[in-house]
């Protein structure tokens, strides 16, 4: 008796441990209804805010549902993008739809991680596919993404004439390039209090003073707790605009010397002088030191208090945020931007930017994805002028109405888009960012943010400029070389040296820092890249450098 | 030789015996196997990939050889030397200060005789045990931010400076033991309590009638009383010599403190995830792997040579 018990509870207990392991669900598509679900991953820092709890849900979602029978189950992620790709990739468990950056295929960038993962064939070739969606088909035009985009990423010379990403957030024209208006940003009613216009800040110096006297002058935040003098968002983004004043109005990293010879701007006495300028703002207390490794939430918990008084970011992610929180009970502390402050040319610094974006964010399928034909038809109804028109405005009567040929918002779904974006979002209007290219409703007037009066004021301080010819860099990347040397460099970040050298408690220790990747890249072989440069150079004297 | 046939044939059929009268009772150890064959030794084959230039589309299996290239890389690595630094620096503080913290307070435990101020005082300090890592980031995050930080808010009330702790090199170390110390003491001395409970209490009797003190029978009955389970713990502890808690240097490191704070560990994550070099982080954690078991091998040899104690 006492054996036969043992068995049963031996065997339940086997039987326990195998329902722990429990049924294996398809991750993947699914299909329901004429209804297919696809699971995208919305591979952006943050980017849960275009996805709120609920916004599946909306009238919009079901609307594209039932045009294109196609619904979304959406991740998304609160660490690093690259992190992310990379355990995607090495699990080989990808989701059926991705959206990430795409900004480079050099070492040690994202677009690597996705080029790699294409060779390796892990992503959809599309390229038998695109010819039948003209909506997609347009996102590869050059001047909507650059030549050298397009040679260079899009058409990898790796995937042998395959393509396997749709570039999206790219324009249609330049009418339609996104002007971000990176900018300084200060709290207006601090400059006011100080007497100090915004647009008298337009040095280093000028910079830098105003920042004394905001440590000195005992300003406070909505609680009553001192101001951080200078700060940023997760990560330090984007501390590069207090040093502004350091631009070398360059389209690329290289400088000409005093010979006419391009330079690497590492070896240049700027950078030099750039490093110990941060470094002075962090041990004079005027520059918060823990911004460089703070959490997205961290930041946004100074922030939305007003306890920043400068930091630096473009329009749209500050406004964005601020103006459903800081905004609404306290616009005298809305932040504008300083300046322009200028480069250490004297020129006022532009948003550069080629004819065609020259990196995006994009799109790719897994291979494992059902129905890719499915999937692409969504990716190309978006992309027509109908689809476009509805993940942009909605539907018409409920969030829109014409006004001769230009959709405008309701006067009530203009103010939830004005102060609410957490509402707006749930009505499913995310999506627009995640699968639009070439994307043309800034140009034709449909995007009342571009008339909101800050953004006005913020673009014209960061004006755009565009360049149409290749660059030093585009000539350092056909150098034989450069690939071992990108693996000799691979082991070095100099984001992070950076950081350490500002955070150093001597300026000789901070030096060390920019005198150190110098001799990193001489071992690489920096000296041969750069005779090859200026001999293609002196060639082609037309390269922008 | 017909002797050692024989033991071996007895010996075969006392497994036989031994099979057939509890063999449903070894069923019970198959869920416990079949997990440690999925979870643990499976996994461990994706250790070939340090020799191995990974692809994603080859795979573990697929891709192609490329012997000790990453082990001599990262012995030629700039970062090296101080990598290894840090490991042992901070292993070995932890060692130093967080081995004989949880005995001390097992001890004071012991001597304490209000049950109720004794059991509440054991919860106490099991409770951090329970938090994260992350929270307890958070939480020192919350005391020693330089700008939003409690005490820096006293400093600068004060009209102090305010400081940056967590970007003092000098004092990462002290940070990164006494956090360790926080979290782990109460709950490590779980076991040396549990010794204690076996040590024979007519002992203690039998030494107060010889006249010895508290502190003589500390000396000469509690504390060879534990020495066992002191010695197995602190074995299994230099195996960890390595190992020095990635989770809690990766969530207290700052760019400042890189120089000190940058342990294998955390190197092996950096190059992995953040730089893709699964290859060759494996190959790091597989050298940090080798010098932990060598490590332990060694200290148990020598505890073994000089002592009663040995993990086997």
């Amino acid at each position: 008796m006492k054996k036969v018990v043992s068995i049963l509870l031996s065997i339940m207990l086997l039987s326990t441990f195998a329902a722990c392991g429990g049924k294996k669900v398809n991750s993947n598509s699914s299909k329901t209804g004429g209804v297919t679900t696809y699971i995208f991953l919305n591979c952006w820092n943050g980017g849960a805010a275009d996805f709120p709890d609920g916004w599946d849900k909306s009238p919009l979602v079901a609307e594209l549902a039932k045009k294109t029978g196609v619904k979304l189950k959406v991740e998304t992620i609160t660490s690093s993008e690259k992190e992310k790709l990379a355990t995607v990739f090495a699990s080989g468990d990808l989701p059926d739809i991705t959206n990430a950056p795409y900004w480079s295929t050099d070492p040690g960038g994202e677009g690597e991680l996705i080029k790699n993962a294409a060779v390796d064939g892990l992503i959809l070739p599309i390229k038998k596919y695109i010819d039948k969606y003209p909506n997609i088909k347009r996102m590869y035009q050059e001047g909507i993404v650059s030549k050298t985009y397009l040679d260079k990423d899009i058409n990898n010379k790796e995937y042998e004439g395959e393509i396997y990403v749709i570039p999206t957030q790219t324009p249609r024209t330049k009418d339609d390039v996104t002007n971000w208006a990176y900018n300084l940003f200060c709290r207006k009613d601090i400059l006011a209090s100080l007497n100090i216009k915004s647009e008298s800040i337009t040095s280093t110096q000028a910079e830098y003073d105003l920042m004394k006297k905001i440590k000195d002058g005992n300003f406070k935040d909505i609680n009553g707790k001192p101001v951080i003098v200078g700060s940023t968002w997760h990560d330090g983004w984007n501390y590069a605009d207090f040093l502004r004043g350091f631009g070398t109005g360059n389209v690329t990293g290289w400088s000409k010397d005093s010979s006419g010879k391009l330079v690497n701007d590492r070896f240049t006495q700027n950078e030099i002088d750039k490093v110990l300028f941060m470094r002075k703002l962090v041990s004079e207390g005027l520059f918060d030191p823990e911004c460089f490794t703070q959490t997205d939430t961290q930041a946004k918990e100074k922030i939305v208090t007003g306890r920043v008084a400068m930091f630096g970011c473009h329009y749209p992610n500050e406004y964005g945020f601020l103006k459903g929180t800081l905004y609404k009970d306290h616009p005298e502390m809305e932040y504008v931007p300083l300046g322009p402050i200028l480069n250490e040319k004297g020129e006022v610094p532009a948003q550069i930017s080629t004819d065609g974006r020259s990196g995006s964010p994009v799109l790719f399928f897994s291979k494992k994805i059902k129905n890719p034909e499915k999937a692409l038809g969504f990716v190309d109804y978006i992309n027509s002028d109908e689809g476009l028109k509805l993940v942009t405005f909605g539907i018409e009567g409920t969030h829109y109405k014409m006004d001769g040929k230009v959709p405008k918002y309701t006067d009530e779904w203009n103010n939830i888009r004005a102060t609410d974006d957490t509402k707006f979002k749930l009505a499913g209007f995310g999506l627009a960012g995640n699968f639009v290219g070439a994307d043309p409703r800034n140009g034709w007037g449909w995007n009342p943010d571009y008339s909101e009066a800050g953004y006005v004021n913020a673009r014209k301080v960061s004006p755009l400029k565009f360049i149409d010819y290749k660059t030093a860099d585009d000539v350092v990347n056909t150098w034989p070389g450069k690939k071992a040397y990108d693996e000799k460099m691979s082991t070095y970040n100099y984001d992070d040296e950076l950081k350490k050298a500002y955070l150093a408690k001597s300026d000789a220790d901070a030096t060390k820092v920019v005198e150190e990747v110098r001799k990193r890249m001489k071992a690489a072989g920096y000296d041969e890249m750069v005779k090859y440069l200026n001999d293609e150079v002196a060639k082609d004297p037309k390269v922008l450098n | 030789m017909d002797n050692d046939k024989a033991l071996r044939f007895n010996h075969r059929m006392s497994l036989k015996k031994v099979f057939s009268k509890y063999g449903s009772f070894y069923l019970f150890l198959l869920p416990a196997i079949i997990w440690y064959a999925i979870f643990a030794y499976y996994p461990m084959t994706g250790i070939i990939i340090a020799f191995k230039k990974y692809r994603y589309g080859l795979g573990v299996f697929g891709s192609h050889w490329v012997g000790l290239r990453y082990f001599k890389e990262f012995l030629a690595d700039p970062h090296f030397y101080e990598i290894i630094r840090n490991t042992v620096v901070i292993s070995l503080a932890k060692l130093i200060v967080n081995f004989p913290a949880p005995i001390i307070l097992a001890l004071m435990f012991n001597a304490v005789s209000a049950k109720i101020f004794k059991r509440t005082m054991q919860t106490v300090s099991y409770l951090p045990h329970f938090v994260s890592w992350v929270v307890v980031a958070a939480i020192i995050q919350k005391f020693f931010s330089p700008t939003t930080g409690l005490i820096n808010d006293i400093r600068v009330s004060m009209d102090l400076k305010p400081i940056y702790y967590l970007g003092q090199k000098n004092l990462f170390l002290p940070f990164i033991v006494l956090s360790d110390m926080w979290k782990g003491v109460g709950y490590g001395s779980i076991i040396y309590l549990a010794a204690l409970t076996g040590i024979d209490p007519t002992l203690y009797e039998a030494a107060e009638i010889d006249g010895a003190n508290g502190w003589n029978k500390l000396w000469h009955i509690t504390i060879p009383g534990i020495s066992g389970t002191v010695g197995i713990m602190f074995l299994l502890s230099v195996g960890g010599l390595f190992g020095a808690n990635m989770e809690q240097i990766l969530l207290l490191q700052t760019p400042a403190t890189f120089d000190v704070s940058e342990v294998i560990d955390t190197y092996v994550l950096k190059r992995g995830l953040n730089m893709n070099q699964f290859d060759y982080a494996t190959a790091v954690g597989l050298f940090r792997s080798v010098i932990s078991l060598a490590l332990v091998v060694t200290a148990n040899y020598l505890s073994k040579k000089f002592s009663e104690v040995s993990l086997w």
